[in-house]
């Protein structure tokens, strides 16, 4: 029996065996269905929670920059506002459930056994400030001072934590990602902003104009053009039309430009002398308008080569018959070497829009650029040098000093003193309809008074200003009190010397002041000079040819002006500044025309009726409002509280006057930069902090295909192939420097590109701009400046230098780093043009440049939320599967 | 009949038999083991067949893929791929193994969100959903099942 059993023993232990193996094997296959269903659970809730982060971001993304969209909860306001102690705000459950993430929760509804949790918020909201760390000698790091910190522009952080239950599976996945809230524009850094280069002074001394009145008909009775009178930046929005036809210029005059709408301040840089006047009676009111409101001259270097010799020799033609203050205000005037600096002073809209003042509203620096301080101060001979304070320095006016600051209010205050002036003047010299601005143009260095301005003179024939000159002719004749005091205090150059201009009146219509001949004027000895022609001299005039109504118009002439010791003067002008330029100069200038100095010209002169009846004791309002020393004058730009101090930043040309003027310049950079930054320290690359895309390479070749064809990325990104349009927002970085940004590779032709999108484009390459570049807009728009939340901006900074090779407009505003901007072409750029230097000789002649001020930051995008892009980096900084907790850790915290 | 120590028949009848009964369940149970194993292994690779399948249309253009009613075969996408030529070979070589007992549908739709007439910066918004279907027949059973993977994307 021992071995009965024994293959039942045997079978039974296979058996066991079996089911041992068997066993195992079906819990292998258990265990392996229950990893399988883990997987399947892992990756279905991977890819839900996935599918809620992506619809997340993507939603958030357009919401945070949807204006529109904004009434769903305010996010687009909230990332706009300045930055305050708090940084973080939570993403509200019913913007998150309602808008946000709708699609991807109702998906993961529809999967059985399937819930969703989110929590999701803004966070660690900082500050971008771009200005390089320095180390202090305790070791603490600390922004160097440079860009003022925009406390509107953010660097934060999106963060989502997602909850995903699915059939008694859960995981929750953060994802944090990073987010920028940027201005798309960026300060002017430059030394130079917009030229106009034509420089070909024959062909400007033709007086030939591409824009603007002809002032005559060529034999073919076809206007001529005039290409010397260019309708810079700004002339299509003070115009109110892209169209100069006869009509419409005269139209827009009327209109616009004579309402104050002005064009801002520009630089030219070696473009050629202007025509004042050209004799037609007609164009030179509309020419002479132009020019007295906007325009200043400058001889362009070429031609200009003055040295001590030559300047002597001014001032000997000039001889014994002037003032030795007069030989003063021309030797200062003469340019050292024929350098000429020029630099930006902002485009207009900072200086014609309402300005802040001690905490106070005002009225934008347009009103100031008229007004010359009535002060001893001013009429030293040391400050009447100094750029800063000289006629030239509008900026200059603007004196700090500490009773000013305190004392400044509404009314009384310098701009409320200012105003009256003007207003008070206006009304006297013109009437209530004309409020008509110089423009801030400003040029100074060693050229400083060798520009041009012309002399002028307020007559019209045209209706509507007929009763302006009514109005003036009742007041001359009826009252020989103000007005008629205002103009006999026009300096008597001979005698008195020279004052500086105070009050840059400037009038709608111009009439050129006659030229009277030589011979005629040398009838009047001294003594006879200084009796002004009245009504008994008609004869004499009509002798030489005058009509009746020129005549008239002579009349209406102030009587200071009337005298014959001023056209001699004026006759000397003309003689000493045609030395400027060519010798036969005068054969080019038409007759009629008056050139003179700027700072000599008829409106320096003009000086306020200081005393009443000249007792001293008697001020004139004017003189009144102008010198109430207890008020005193006040700054600009110095915030409530603030005490002295430079306001200015100095650039390099700024530093040179600095040390010349010891203390006593005063840069115009202020506001922009922090104080006494110099600008060459200023690098805009500074600015990839504020990048909103990183682009490492402009063409990625692995995506090139088998060929190794170019894939370009910034097409791939921005380029809307549909449209053709280049669609691009924010701060977008390119490092890449192996391949020129061409412009031209977006649409693969020479049509122009057109773009939509508020940008900046940094690059260390360098640019080509190979065609026209235009804001998407119907053409009519095209050369208009656009505030509006669907404007379009572009501004490109290359480090590597830009090159224009196309004629077709370009809508943008370039900055040409390291290497001066050059073109192969006569490019028009609707924009602005920035550089750390320039270089005529890489330059064609005949590029222009208009200012678009919608291109500008200060102004207008600080205080419009939609200059400002939100942006999620397609940097994810987070991205975290592993603890549950976390999501935990975040709904406590909520 | 002096050897006692022989089996006899019926011995080994009723071991046959006992070993019968007892090793069908067992064989069974190892049949049901070995399909379980089977089975989870044909489910995971098509989960990871699937999560590559939607890897890689996530990185696959807007234009590329558009939405269609029909699903996408696995060579239309290969097809239409537009990913660097390395990334294609490995999805071809992927599709070979595929193919010899997995379908693959792809099923494109469009989301309509909220914002969707909006573009963020320059890029095309709109978000799309992909669904990644997969179908196989077991190798044992011949029973099909299919496996569905579902999730959103952006254009890259």
């Amino acid at each position: 029996m021992k071995n009965k059993g024994s293959i039942f023993y045997l079978v039974l232990s296979i058996v066991t065996i079996l089911i041992a193996v068997a066993s195992i094997v079906v819990r292998m296959a258990v265990d392996d269905n229950n990893a399988t269903q883990l997987v399947y659970r892992s990756e279905m809730a991977v890819h839900i929670a996935e599918a809620v982060t992506e619809e997340f971001f993507h939603n958030t993304e357009v919401l945070m920059n949807c204006k529109e969209c904004d009434s769903v909860k305010g996010v687009y306001t909230l990332l706009r506002q300045e930055l305050t102690s708090t940084t973080e705000f939570p993403i509200p459950d019913d913007l998150m459930f309602n808008h946000l993430i709708p699609n991807s929760v109702a998906m993961c509804q529809a999967i059985t056994g399937c819930e969703v949790a989110v929590i999701a918020r803004v966070k660690d909201m900082n500050e971008i400030n771009i200005n390089p760390l320095i180390q202090l000698d305790g070791g603490k790091k600390v922004h160097k001072k440079g860009i003022i910190v925009d406390k509107r522009e953010k660097d934060a952080v999106l963060e989502i934590a997602v909850t995903v239950h699915y059939q008694g599976y859960k995981k929750t996945l953060i994802v944090t990602k990073s987010l920028k809230v940027v201005n798309t524009t960026i300060q002017p850094l430059s030394m130079f902003t917009m030229f106009i280069n034509d420089p070909n002074f024959p062909y400007l001394a033709k007086w030939a104009a591409s824009q603007g009145f002809d002032y005559h008909k060529d034999s073919n009775k076809n206007d001529k053009e005039q290409r010397s009178i260019l309708l810079d930046h700004g002339w299509e929005e003070a115009l109110g039309t892209n169209s100069y036809s006869k009509k419409s210029l005269r139209e827009g005059m009327e209109e616009h430009l004579l309402q104050a709408k002005v064009p801002p301040g520009r630089i030219f840089i070696n473009s050629g002398i202007i025509p004042l006047t050209n004799g037609n009676l007609e164009s030179g009111m509309l020419q002479n308008a132009f020019f007295s409101a906007e325009t200043e001259l400058l001889p362009p270097k070429s031609m200009v080569s003055l040295n001590e010799g030559t300047a002597a020799a001014i001032l000997s033609m000039a001889g014994d018959n002037i003032s030795e203050e007069e030989k003063k205000i021309l030797s200062n005037s003469f340019p050292e070497s024929g350098e000429i600096h020029t630099r930006y002073i902002g485009h207009g809209a900072e200086l014609r829009s309402d300005v802040t003042v001690n905490g106070k509203k005002r009225k934008g620096f347009g009103d100031y650029f008229q007004t010359y301080i009535n002060s001893e101060e001013w009429r030293t001979d040391t400050n009447r040098k100094n750029p800063s304070k000289s006629g030239l320095d509008l900026f200059g006016r603007v004196q700090l000093t500490k009773e000013a600051r305190e004392k400044e209010d509404e009314e009384t205050g310098i701009f409320g003193k200012l105003l009256a002036v003007k207003d008070y003047l206006l009304d006297q010299f013109v009437n209530d309809n004309y409020n008509v601005n110089i423009s801030p143009t400003f040029v100074y260095g060693r050229v400083l008074m060798s520009y041009f301005k012309v002399m002028d003179y307020k007559y019209t024939r045209m209706g509507a200003f007929e009763k302006v000159l009514e109005e003036r002719k009742t007041r001359s004749n009826e009252d020989e009190g103000w007005f008629s005091s205002l103009w006999g205090n026009i300096t008597d150059v001979f005698k008195k010397g020279v004052n500086l201009f105070k009050i840059g009146v400037l009038g709608p219509g111009q009439y050129p002041i006659p030229d009277l001949p030589l011979f005629f004027l040398e009838e009047y000895d001294d003594t006879q000079s200084y009796i002004s022609w009245i009504d008994k001299d008609k004869s004499k005039f009509l002798a030489l040819g005058w009509s009746e109504e020129a005549w008239l118009n002579f009349m209406d002439l102030p009587s200071s002006m009337r005298k014959p010791a001023f056209f001699k003067y004026m006759a000397k002008m003309r003689k000493t500044q045609q030395i400027f330029f060519e010798k036969d100069l005068s054969k080019e200038v038409p007759a009629g025309a008056i050139l003179a100095p700027y700072n000599l010209a008829i409106g320096n002169f003009f000086k306020a009726d200081n005393y009443i009846d000249g007792d001293r004791s008697k001020p004139s309002l004017l003189l009144k409002i102008m010198t109430d020393q207890e008020k005193g004058i006040p700054s600009i730009g110095l915030k409530e509280g603030e005490k002295g101090g430079s306001v200015f930043l100095d650039n390099p040309q700024d530093q040179e006057l600095e040390i010349k003027w010891l203390g006593e310049y005063k840069s115009i950079f202020k506001g922009i930069l922090d104080p006494n930054t110099p600008l060459k320290s200023v690098n805009p690359f500074l600015y990839y902090r504020k990048a909103t895309d990183y682009i490492s390479s402009i063409y990625d070749f692995r995506k090139g295909g088998s060929k190794g064809e170019k894939h370009n990325v910034l097409k791939a990104k921005y380029f809307d192939e549909n449209s053709k349009v280049l669609e691009m927002n924010g701060v977008v970085y390119i490092v890449g420097t192996a391949n020129p940004l061409r412009f031209s590779d977006f649409r693969g032709d020479k049509e122009t590109l057109k773009y939509k999108g508020k940008c900046i484009i940094i690059t260390f390459g360098d640019v080509i701009i190979d065609v026209g570049l235009n804001k998407d807009l119907p053409k009519q728009d095209l050369l208009k400046p656009d505030f509006s939340e669907s404007s379009s901006l572009m501004t490109i900074i290359a480090l590597g230098g830009i090159k224009i090779e196309t004629n077709q407009l370009i809508q943008a505003s370039l900055y040409s780093f390291m290497y001066p901007l050059k073109s192969t072409h006569m490019f028009r750029v609707h924009g602005m043009i920035g550089g750390s230097n320039l270089d005529l000789n890489y330059l064609k002649r005949g590029g222009t440049v208009k200012y678009d001020p919608s291109f500008y930051i200060s102004d207008h995008s600080a205080k419009s939320e939609h200059y400002y892009w939100a942006a999620l980096t397609d940097e994810i900084k987070k991205y975290s599967w592993k603890v549950d907790s976390l999501g935990e850790k975040l709904k406590r915290e909520k | 009949m002096k050897n006692k120590k022989a089996f006899t028949l019926l011995e080994i009848l009723m071991t046959i038999t006992m070993a019968t009964v007892m090793i069908v369940p067992v064989f069974n149970m190892l049949n049901l083991g070995t399909k379980g194993i089977y089975k989870s292994s044909d489910k995971t690779y098509a989960i990871l067949i699937a999560s590559e399948v939607i890897e890689i249309v996530k990185f696959t253009g807007f234009d590329v893929l558009p939405p269609k009613e029909e699903v996408y075969q696995l060579n239309d996408i290969i097809q239409r791929n537009n990913q660097p030529e390395y990334l294609k070979r490995n999805l071809y070589y992927s599709n070979r193994e595929y193919e010899k007992g997995y379908g693959v549908g792809v099923l494109i739709t469009k989301v309509e969100g909220q914002y969707d007439s909006k573009r963020i910066g320059g890029k095309v918004s709109g978000l799309r959903r992909v669904d990644v279907y997969i179908q196989w027949e077991s190798v044992l059973t011949k029973e099909s099942t299919t496996l569905k993977l579902s999730t959103f994307y952006k254009d890259r």
